[in-house]
Formats: structure tokens, sequence, C-alpha cells
């Protein structure tokens, strides 16, 4: 069998795997899907648009399968009202949310891309909470384009790929975190994604050790990346400028590898450690916008500010931006 | 209620997007308690960048019709932070009404709501408050009061909020009012911390 025979067999493998699990599975389709506060406990397919009242959790065992070109609408609900699943708030937001301790599979194209955002007439920043995956793995979140969440895709524990992704207008894009209970950590790769114009960019946390790589991060209200007690993530190629600070370290004891990575025009400071960050940060080769040292310098908030702050050594700086960084 | 929150994240935070943060891993939730008075919504949006700005906790923001109700909803626990005076307190501790030197004054209501509240007076903006009836202007100073428990939540925050110590005085609390009624006071305050280089 040739290399061609080969491609063709698995692109009909393919076609008749989501035909199979669509006729298996319960497919929305045609006219408008609207779902009040429901358990999906079966594999389900959405597809075209589907409009949410009350949260959706996807249970422990089943997949929820979502089609290239589906949007999906929530309604907007403060708070933890009966719409809600659950009311637990350190694991959940207000508003609505899509809850996820089976498997997610979200994958658009970049002609037809899956969009989560909100149903309000004039929609804002929190509208609904965001899509909440819980100690699951499996999960693939790509070309999909999400808006107006409180934080749009969040992961405890949660093992998922987010790529080719658009984010804009949420109150933070994506937030990990490990939890204990899970008995495993997050794996939550960040690739190649647009995160711009939201509160907050990257959030990630206890222990999460994630790999942000190639994303354009830019112009978000308060941070790009905001590292909070995080494990030793890998931040290289991306664009992270223009946010009102870059990237945020709280209690950073591991460090993270921050390199080849644009790194400018950040309305405050580039680099910010918060009180508390006593760990050096190495930060060498970097583009600062700009090739004066003390010019970089002044514009991270380290040692230099406040003498109970860490050190940031911002090195090795490129002497022009790095090529092939962001969406590239 | 979220859009009462907000804050931050605004905060986010800071964020000006009307989201609340302190759910799932997003953070916690700092409340601070204010009255409509000048000094107290100037004072409470410094304390809100500078805590925001140095720890990444988010703020609420809780009203209250005097001093007296902030200490009662600290009691609650509906507060976690909130600006007091001297002059006021004084009159709420025994024997401490006729001291007038301000250190001795400020040293005997510190040591008496730390055994008998668990309130915990941090060190003095710079500027003096509202008087008791028996207290002189002088030594109504003004200081943020927190708890011993709230200290726990947030272990940095004596140490944030301390560094605001003296940075207030009269004439200074004077300009930021007169900057922030014609303004935006949380850019006022940004403007104040930036400038210290606080921030």
């Amino acid at each position: 069998m040739n290399k061609e025979t080969l491609q063709i067999y698995r692109a009909v493998g393919f076609i008749i795997s989501i035909a199979v699990f669509m006729l298996t599975a319960g497919a929305a389709c045609g006219e408008q899907l609207v779902l009040d506060k429901t358990v999906l406990d079966k594999d389900t397919v959405w597809q075209g648009e589907v409009l949410l009242q009350g949260d959706v959790e996807v249970a422990t065992g089943v997949t929820l399968l979502i089609m290239p070109g589906t949007v999906i609408k929530v309604a907007r609900k403060d708070g933890f009202g009966s719409f809600k699943l659950y009311e637990d708030k350190n694991n959940h937001f207000p508003g609505i949310e899509i809850v996820v301790r089976g498997k997610i599979i979200a994958q658009g194209t970049e002609e037809q891309a899956i969009v989560f955002t909100s149903a309000a007439e004039k929609p804002s920043p929190g509208d609904w909470g965001g899509v909440n995956i819980l100690a699951s793995k499996n999960n693939i979140i790509e070309y999909c384009e999400f808006s107006y969440a409180h934080t749009a895709v969040h992961g405890h524990s949660a093992h998922v790929v987010i790529s080719r992704c658009y984010f804009h207008h949420n109150g933070v894009a994506t937030g990990q975190k490990n939890v204990k209970e899970a008995g495993f950590d997050c794996v939550m790769p960040m690739l190649y994604n647009r995160i711009t114009e939201n509160g907050g960019g990257i959030l990630y946390g206890g222990g999460s050790t994630p790999l942000i790589v190639h994303n354009e991060i830019s112009n978000n209200k308060f941070f790009g990346i905001y590292a909070k007690k995080g494990g030793l993530a890998t931040i290289r190629y991306n664009n992270i400028v223009n946010n009102g600070k870059g990237v945020i370290l709280f209690l950073i004891k591991n460090g993270m590898l921050l390199r080849d990575n644009n790194i400018a025009g950040n309305e405050d400071y580039n680099i910010s450690l918060l009180e508390g960050q006593t760990w050096d940060l190495d930060a060498r080769h970097n583009w600062w916008g700009e090739t004066d040292d003390a010019k970089i310098r002044a514009k991270n908030c380290d040692k230099a500010n406040d003498d109970t702050l860490a050190l940031i050594d911002v090195s090795n700086a490129t002497d022009a931006p790095i090529k092939g960084a962001g969406l590239k | 209620m979220k859009k009462s929150v907000l804050i931050l994240i605004a905060c986010l935070f800071f964020l000006h997007v009307q989201v609340m943060a302190g759910y799932a891993c997003v953070g916690r939730i700092l409340t601070i308690s204010m009255t409509d008075s000048p000094d107290q919504q100037m004072v409470a949006q410094i304390m809100s960048v500078l805590i925001t700005e140095r720890t990444g906790t988010a703020i609420e923001f809780v009203k209250a019709a005097d001093v007296q109700e902030s200490e009662k909803k600290m009691e609650k626990g509906e507060a976690d932070i909130f600006i007091s005076y001297l002059g006021i307190a004084q009159g709420s501790v025994e024997g401490a009404e006729s001291i007038t030197n301000p250190q001795e004054t400020y040293a005997i209501v510190k040591a008496h709501y730390l055994q008998n509240l668990g309130m915990v007076w941090l060190k003095p903006f710079g500027y003096s408050g509202p008087t008791g009836n028996d207290s002189t202007q002088q030594q109504s100073i003004a200081a943020p009061v927190t708890t011993k428990t709230v200290l726990d939540r947030f272990p940095v925050l004596d140490r944030v909020i301390n560094k605001l110590e003296g940075k207030i005085d009269n004439a200074i609390l004077k300009q930021l009012a007169e900057q922030a009624s014609s303004g935006d006071p949380r850019e006022v305050a940004k403007s104040f911390l930036k400038t210290r280089n606080m921030i």
C-alpha cells in the first residue's frame, strides 16, 4: 500500500468514525437547539446553533463533539442562581458554564471556527462563565472563538490542547491549575492562539506547568500572562505586547523558561514581580522593543523598584524582534 | 451580584470588565468598607489600586454610613479592611479619652483592638480625620484597620498597606480629592502611586 492510498484510507476512516459517532450519539441539527440546565449522560453532537440557558455538564465517560461552524450562544445570567448545577465557588464561575468531566472535542477549521459567545444583545465580559474542564483527559479545543466569558477556558487538572483559537472580550482568556483530588496534573498547552482585548490573557497557578508557545497576546487590559504560584512553564516565541502588564509573577519559585519572545509596549511594565516574589527570574534573550539597557530595565518591576523583590535578568536581549514569534 | 463586585478584574482586573474575580482559580476578593466622606473615597481607591497591583487580589467595595458601621461589618466578616480614626476609636477605649499624645493614643487603641476585637491597626496614612467628642483633630490620625483572620488569608496585606505609612498628609489628601472631584478617582489613585514608584 503506497503512502497516498494510506492517506485516503485514513481520511475515509475518520469520516466513517464521525458518522458512526453521530448515529450513536444524540445529535443536534437543523433548528436551534435550546438547553436549560442539564447533564449530558450520553455521547452528544452539537452542530448548527445552540443556545444555553443553564449550566451544561458533560458527565464522566461521555463525549461532547462539536462540529465545525457550530455557534454556541450562552444566555447572560448573573451569579449562582437556579440555572447553576453547582454552587461551589472554588471550582465554578458565576454565570452559565459548560462543565466538562467527560470529554469535549471542539475542532473547528480555519474556514469554519466554532463560536462560543454571549447571547446578549449588548454583550459584555463575564456574561457567561466559560468552558470549565475538571479532572478530565483527552480534550481538544482547536479553531474556536471565545468571547464575553468570565474565564473562557478553565481547567483544574485538565488535559486539553488549546490551539488556533481566538479569545477576545473575556474577563480572562484561560486559567489553569493542578488540584490534588484529581490525581494528575494539568496539561493545557496553549499554541498559536490569538488572545486580545480581554481583561487578562493566560492565568496559570497551582503548580501547573503550561507550554505557552507561538501565541499573539496583545491589548489585554490587565495582563498578558499571570503566573501565580505556578510551576516551571515554557513561554517561547510569543508576542506579548501592548497589554496593561506583559507578564506578572506571584510566588513563582521555579522560575519559567521565558526566552525568544517579543515582550514590548506593555503599558505599565513588561514584567512585574508582585509582593512576595523573592525568587529571581531568568528572562534572557527576549526582544523588549528597544536596545537601551536602562530603558529595558525601567520597564520591569523588580528589586530596582522595591528592595524586597527579586531580580529580573534581562541580559543577552536581542537587538531586533524575534523572527517567527507569534502566530507564524 | 457579579456586576456589583466587578471591580477588578477588571481588574482585574484589574480589568475594567465587569467580571467577578474570586471564583475558581482566578483569585480571591478582598472587601474594603468605606463611608461617603471624600477622604475615605480617595484613600480606599489608593488602597484598592495598591493591593491589586502588588498582589493581584481583586477588590470589592462596600458602603457604610460611618466608621462604626464599617467596624461592625468587620466583626461580621462582611468587610476585610476599613479606614478608621484614632479620635473616634479612642472613645470606645476605657481610660483613653484623656490621653492627648497621638503616639500614645495610637499604641493604646491598637492594643485594645487587637486584644478585644482581634483587629489590627496598621500604620497611619499621615492625615488627620474627624474627631470624637473629646478629641482634637491633631490626634485623630487616620489608619487602615484589618483583622488577624484577614491577615492569615492575605499574608502580604499588611506589608503592602504599610507602604502607605506617612505618604498621605492633609495637603496631599486635599490635592488628591480635588483631582478626583473632576476626574476618575481610580486614575488619580493610580497616578499618585505611580509617581511615587509604588506600583
